[in-house]
C-alpha cells in the first residue's frame, strides 16, 4: 500500500473520533451473509492460451457427448466481518469495517479441453479468499425511533488470494497462485431497525467495484500465467448494531 | 389478455371487504417487471457486439412477515420485448430468444415506516426454468433447455395505497448459468453456449395483504 492510500485511511479514521463534542454516536457491529462470483470469471491469460477460454471459469464450463464432464459453477463466498462507525450530525456517518470472504460453493468441476488436436477431460478446482478494510462515508437517515437507513460509498484496501489448479486425464498438471492488494470502491446500503434503545438488527447491501493490477503466478506447475484478481460484485449480509449510548 | 387478467385482480382487491383489516402479514401481490440484457451474450463471447434482448416479466409474489422479518417468494414468468441480436461475431450466433421461470425465494429485514409502507431488504436464491431458440449463422434454428439456481439479492419499497393493499417497487439480482447447451464454436468440439439468467430485474405491483 502506497503512503497517500495509508494516509487517506488514517485521516478518514481520525475524522470520526473527535466528535464526541458534538453529539456524535458510536456503534459497533458484526454480520455475516454472501456474495455470489466472487472474484468475477476467474480470467487467466492461460484460460485463453492453454484452454481455449475467453472469459475464465464460464468459458470453461463445457459439455461434449461422450464425455463425463460436470458444470462448473463460479465461486459462491460467504463473509463475515465487523465494522465501527460514528454517526455525527444526526444524519452523518464514516463507517469502517473489517470483512473476510472466501469461497464456499462451486469453483470446481469437470470440462474438455483440447491438448494439440486431441479432446481431453480436465479436472478443475478453482480457490478464492478475499479480506478487505472498506471506509465509507455517507448519510444515515433515522425514521422515528425504530429505523435508521444508510447509504455510504468510499474505497476498500482489499487483498486476495487466487488458486487455481487443473489436471488433465493424461495426469498432467496446471497450477495458478496469484495474490495482490486493491482499492475497489465500494457503496452500502444498510438497514438497522432497533429492537432496544442500542441493539438494533442491521442488513446491508454492499457492491464493490474494482481490481488488482496484473498479477504473475505465483506458482511452479504448467508454466507462467497472468490474472488480474476481480474485487467487483455484489455482497448481502444480515447482522447485529450495538450503539454505544442512544441515538 | 394480460391487462385483463391484470385488472381483474385489481379490481378483486380492491373490491374485498375492508373491514377484514389485514395485520401485515401475509400478502399476496401481482406485479410487472423488466429484465434488460437476458442471457448476457456479449459476455459469453467479449469479441461479440450485441443488440441485446429485453424481456418482460409477469409474476406473482408471496411475502410473509414476521416482526422485523420477511420472507417473500413467488414466481415470474419472461415476455421477450425483443430478440437478442449479434451484430459483430465470430462465433455463430445470429439471433436469440430466451424464456424462463423464475422461483425466487428470499430471506431479509423489513423497516416499516409508519403510515406509509416499508422498506425491506433481503438476500437468497432462486431455481430457473429456462428454454429458448437460437438461430445460427448457417440459418438452423436450434432449441434449447436448461434447469438451475441462482444467488442474488432483492431491495423493495411498499407504499400503502388501502388499508390492506399495497404498491411496491423492487429491485432484484441474479448471478446464475447454466451448464453449456449448444455449440456455437467452429474452432472446437464441444458444446459452450449456456442461458446466463444473471442481470437486474425492476418490478411494479400491487400486494394485496390477506392477514
Amino acid at each position: 500500500m502506497n503512503s497517500k492510500t495509508l494516509t487517506c485511511i488514517v485521516v478518514l479514521v481520525l475524522l470520526a473520533l473527535p466528535l464526541r463534542g458534538w453529539g456524535a454516536s458510536y456503534a459497533a457491529g458484526a454480520y455475516g451473509g454472501f456474495a455470489p462470483s466472487l472474484g468475477g470469471d476467474l480470467h487467466t491469460a492461460q484460460h485463453y492460451s492453454e484452454f481455449q477460454s475467453h472469459n475464465g471459469i464460464d468459458g470453461m464450463n463445457r459439455s461434449m457427448e461422450g464425455y463425463d464432464t460436470g458444470r462448473i459453477d463460479r465461486i459462491l463466498g460467504v463473509t463475515c466481518g465487523m465494522l465501527f462507525k460514528t454517526i455525527f450530525y444526526d444524519y452523518y456517518q464514516v463507517r469502517i469495517a473489517m470483512n473476510y470472504t472466501w469461497g464456499y460453493f462451486g469453483g470446481s468441476g469437470k470440462t474438455v479441453f483440447d491438448d494439440g488436436g486431441t479432446t481431453r477431460l480436465l479436472d478443475c478446482e478453482y480457490s478464492f479468499w478475499e479480506a478487505d478494510i472498506p471506509v465509507t462515508f455517507g448519510i444515515s437517515i433515522p425514521f422515528w425511533k425504530d429505523i435508521r437507513i444508510a447509504f455510504s460509498c468510499g474505497l476498500a484496501y482489499a487483498y486476495a488470494d487466487y488458486s487455481y489448479r487443473f489436471e488433465s486425464s493424461t495426469g498432467q498438471q496446471w497450477k495458478g497462485s496469484f495474490a495482490g492488494w486493491g482499492l475497489p470502491l465500494v457503496i452500502i446500503l444498510e438497514g438497522e431497525y432497533f429492537v432496544t434503545e442500542n441493539v438494533a438488527a442491521s442488513t446491508s447491501l454492499v457492491y464493490y467495484k474494482g481490481s488488482t493490477k496484473v498479477l504473475k503466478d505465483g506458482s511452479d506447475a504448467g508454466g507462467t500465467d497472468f490474472a488480474r484478481i476481480d474485487f467487483s460484485g455484489y455482497r448481502y449480509s444480515l447482522g447485529v448494531t450495538y450503539y454505544f449510548g442512544s441515538i | 389478455m394480460l391487462i385483463k387478467a391484470f385488472t381483474c385482480i385489481m379490481m378483486v382487491s380492491l373490491c374485498l371487504p375492508l373491514t377484514l383489516r389485514a395485520n401485515d402479514v401475509l400478502g399476496l401481490g401481482v406485479h410487472l417487471g423488466a429484465h434488460h440484457n437476458v442471457g448476457y451474450v456479449n459476455e459469453q463471447d467479449t469479441s461479440v457486439l450485441t443488440d441485446p434482448q429485453n424481456s418482460m416479466l409477469l409474476g406473482l409474489a408471496l411475502k410473509v412477515n414476521a416482526a422485523f422479518f420477511f420472507i417473500r417468494t413467488g414466481f415470474d414468468t419472461t415476455f421477450p420485448l425483443n430478440q437478442g441480436e449479434v451484430l459483430e461475431n465470430s462465433g455463430q450466433v445470429e439471433k436469440y430468444k430466451l424464456n424462463y421461470v423464475a422461483v425466487p425465494f428470499f430471506l431479509g429485514l423489513r423497516f416499516p415506516v409508519k403510515d406509509r409502507g416499508e422498506f425491506y431488504m433481503g438476500g437468497g436464491m432462486a431455481y430457473f426454468l429456462g428454454s429458448g431458440k437460437v438461430t445460427l449463422t448457417s440459418g438452423a434454428t436450434e432449441d434449447i433447455s436448461a434447469v438451475n439456481y441462482g444467488y442474488g439479492f432483492i431491495t423493495g419499497v411498499q407504499f400503502i395505497v388501502l388499508p390492506d393493499v399495497r404498491f411496491y417497487m423492487e429491485w432484484e439480482y441474479f448471478d446464475a448459468r447454466s451448464e453449456a447447451v449448444l455449440k456455437t464454436q467452429t474452432a472446437n468440439a464441444w458444446d459452450n453456449f449456456y442461458i446466463d439468467y444473471t442481470g437486474h430485474r425492476i418490478i411494479l405491483g400491487v400486494m394485496y395483504y390477506l392477514l
